[in-house]
């Protein structure tokens, strides 16, 4: 049985080779982003990159100050999403980690997360002269059949988009393997995280960040669904290392790429985040008993940034519970606005149910953004908070 | 003072005067349901007044001096940082709802701020699609039912498809007469400056719809037949942005040396463009014209199309420049900056981006200095200052 770090290996080499070797063979590449139902795609032989993964890389990589530095001198503005600026100025950048993403044939964005990639997206069309497709997914949907009939429709547009600048039709066997591969690796994902919700937490918050690649790039693929069952299997026992008295936190929002461990230095054992509802947007909601579209329609609509205010802070008012949460650090990431609205209501309810929480301002990729100082002082006056209370 | 002078003051004060808005408002509110407060181009006006109610765009020029203890996280737009400062202080309890698009990200931060920290009047979300195809349009139109059926709801109204043509005659009317109007301006063949032109504009988002229709005709019957008022020295520019309501920094661009012949801007061209048919399904017409007038950055249509259609537009202008005039943190203008200055470069046309505060009234001593600048290289075929 491979270990979760060769089926990890695996799928990050196998994302950049197969892009690599695609362009060689003349296979129709798209970029799109994070929440593009991806399923379609694939069962239409379309080789699937996400430019805002590929901004991570750069971002971990330390290169990310001086390609937003080229965005900014090609007249971007600095208050742009620093995912952005990192991908548009990798055009004027030489040293690209992985040699760079392929030029895409085809360029599909969604609003399901924010309304930055589809004007990011939008720009990238008009500057190269690419096809793009934009699916509007009005909010998190419900019950209502008009929003339904209206996001099936599109998709079975994005399908005869595909179709016209590739000329590949859809495989419906691939669509359904895919659709239960996806259902499968969310699954697996969302009880990775659950092993955190015993004490000592078997998975750091940094492990989970670094296993969030395949649920973002590979879902849909078998190598996800495996990737998850090796990390359960593998973190099943309790670790002799972790201590069971600790402070246990929640990272709310996006984690700070540039940092090494992706979070602020200052926790610990005894002060612990074991959780970041971030990595848990990517579980989506792929319903059973429908068929493979009307389970898109589903999964892709309610997202988490597409979610209602109220829908965002009952949920992570039960992660709170379910993961015996003591104090919650939110991070008011400045490149994400959407992400920025739930902030000042979750404190409101926090603090109704007597839980600590503080605020970071930062940025998710841009260090500039970040003053170590700062957030130092900050982390320390919140234990001092978290030891009083 | 002339009659056409009290018309154009009373319209500045309506746009740059928080006090002097809402006490026109006051005075009107009787003569409807109530007043139902909205933000953008894309939420149908029509529906909202065949209910009873009076559509009042909220636009900005408040005072905030007030209410800076309750801001939002940056970089929500200026906008909409000053829009929420007020709104906790209560300046919008004179409508009855607040109708929210379904547009920008500091939009969407405002709309979920609103319904945990200002609460009344409460806010309702008009789902109007980003793209303009027939799936998007079908949609819309279902969209805009559901949306006057909440109206018919709170109001008790059922109004008639006769009721809503009436209106949607109404707010034809107000778009043929701001077009010609604008074509005058275009031709340099009225005694409105470009300021004013827009403080015109952006006035009719508030006033009583019959009273506006009025002022616009008389407007209009003076300019036609006209011959050339304006000044050939001045430098020919267009305005591209979101929401103009600065009149003053207007007023400043043109002191300058300048005219503004054109505008890309959300309270200018954007709003007055195509009518709404009245034969067939008016919803259909209604989504129909909504989604394929002239769309904001927020809005996708083909960016090939875009790019053509701005080219068009510009090369037919003869202009000395274009001042894109952008709020400070607003991503989408930012975008439509930067997917904009490659063909204007192009096609040697000077720009400029100014930055502004949305609650700032003047611009700066050094913005000032760039203007000046601009304008006087402006025509001269080189390309822009960044």
């Amino acid at each position: 049985m491979e270990s979760s770090k060769t089926i990890l290996t695996k799928i990050f080499t196998d994302y950049y080779l197969t892009a690599a070797q695609a362009k060689k063979e003349g296979k129709p590449i798209a970029y799109i982003t994070a929440f593009t139902p991806v399923e379609i795609l694939r069962a239409m032989g379309v080789v699937s990159l996400y430019p805002e993964s590929y901004a991570v890389v750069c971002a971990a990589s330390k290169k990310a100050p001086d390609m937003i530095h080229a965005s900014q001198m090609a007249a971007f503005a600095q208050d742009l999403c620093s995912y952005s600026m990192i991908d548009f100025g990798a055009e004027h950048y030489d040293r690209l980690p992985y040699g760079g993403l392929p030029e895409p044939d085809i360029l599909i964005a969604t609003n399901n997360q924010c309304g930055t990639t589809l004007l990011w997206f939008k720009l990238l069309a008009q500057k190269k002269n690419i096809p793009l497709f934009i699916i509007d997914y009005p909010n998190a949907i419900g019950q209502q059949s008009t929003m339904k009939d209206y996001i099936r429709r599109q998709h079975k547009s994005l399908v005869a988009f595909v179709q016209e600048h590739t000329s590949n039709t859809i495989d419906s066997h691939i669509l359904t393997e895919q659709v239960k591969n996806s259902k499968k690796a969310c699954r697996g994902w969302k009880k990775v995280h659950e092993l955190n919700k015993q004490s000592p937490i078997r998975l750091r918050a940094e492990k989970l960040i670094n296993a969030l690649f395949p649920i973002v790039a590979a879902k849909g693929t078998q190598s996800a669904c495996d990737y998850y069952d090796a990390l359960l299997r593998e973190n099943q026992e309790s670790p002799q290392t972790e201590s069971t008295d600790t402070t246990r936190l929640l990272w709310h929002g996006y984690p700070m790429w540039f940092l090494g461990n992706k979070f602020p230095s200052g926790f610990d054992t005894d002060f612990q985040i074991v959780l970041n509802d971030y990595t848990l947007w990517w579980d989506l909601d792929y319903k059973d008993g429908v068929d493979e579209m009307e389970s898109l329609i589903t999964a892709y609509s309610n997202t988490y940034l597409n979610w209602s205010l109220e829908q965002k802070i009952n949920w992570i008012m039960g992660l709170v519970k379910d993961y015996s949460v003591d104090g919650v650090i939110c991070h008011a990431n400045r490149s994400c606005r959407r992400a920025l609205a739930d902030i000042v209501p979750l404190r409101k309810a926090l603090s109704k149910n007597k839980i600590p929480s503080v605020v970071i301002e930062s940025d998710m990729a841009n260090p500039d953004f970040y003053s170590k100082e700062q957030v130092g002082l900050r982390i320390e006056s919140f234990r001092e908070t978290l030891r009083a209370s | 003072m002339t009659a056409n002078d009290k018309i154009l003051d009373h319209c500045r004060n309506l746009v740059s005067q928080p006090d002097y808005r809402k006490e026109y408002l006051l005075r009107i509110k009787d003569q409807y349901h109530g007043l139902i407060g909205y933000f953008s181009n894309y939420i149908p006006e029509e529906i909202i007044a065949a209910t009873g109610f009076h559509p009042v765009r909220i636009i900005g020029s408040f005072d905030t001096s007030q209410s800076h203890h309750r801001t939002l996280f940056n970089p929500a737009c200026s906008f909409v940082q000053d829009v929420y400062a007020v709104a906790c202080c209560g300046e919008f309890s004179l409508f009855t709802h607040v109708i929210f698009p379904n547009s920008c990200d500091s939009l969407k931060f405002l709309r979920q701020m609103w319904e945990s920290e200002v609460k009344d009047p409460s806010a309702y979300t008009v789902f109007h699609p980003i793209n303009a195809d027939a799936h998007s349009i079908r949609y819309f139109a279902e969209e805009s039912k559901r949306f006057a059926g909440e109206l018919k709801n709170i109001s008790g109204v059922n109004f008639t498809e006769s009721d809503l043509t009436e209106k949607i005659n109404q707010y034809n009317q107000t778009r043929s007469l701001l077009r010609k109007l604008y074509e005058l301006k275009k031709e340099i063949r009225t005694f409105l400056s470009g300021s004013q032109l827009i403080a015109l504009m952006t006035a009719g988002l508030i006033m009583d719809r019959n009273e506006y229709n009025q002022i616009l005709e008389q407007l209009v019957q003076e300019g036609t037949g006209q011959q050339f008022q304006g000044d050939k020295s001045k430098k020919k520019i267009m305005i591209i942005g979101p929401l103009m309501d600065n009149v003053r920094l207007l007023d400043q661009i043109e002191q300058c040396g300048a005219i503004i012949v054109d505008d890309d801007i959300t309270n200018g061209m954007r709003y007055f463009d195509l009518d709404v048919q009245t034969q067939g399904d008016l919803y259909e017409n209604l989504a129909e014209r909504y989604l394929r007038s002239g769309p904001s950055p927020t809005l996708h249509r083909d960016p090939q199309v875009d790019i053509q259609s701005f080219r068009d537009r510009v090369s037919q202008l003869d202009l000395g420049g274009v001042v894109f005039v952008n709020q400070k943190f607003c991503e989408p203008h930012v975008h439509n900056y930067l997917s904009k200055i490659d063909i204007l470069k192009k096609l040697r046309i000077n720009y400029l981006m100014l930055e502004i505060e949305h609650d700032r009234a003047a611009l700066s001593g050094r913005d000032l200095l760039r203007i000046e600048s601009f304008i006087e290289i402006a025509g001269r075929n080189s390309i822009g200052v960044e």
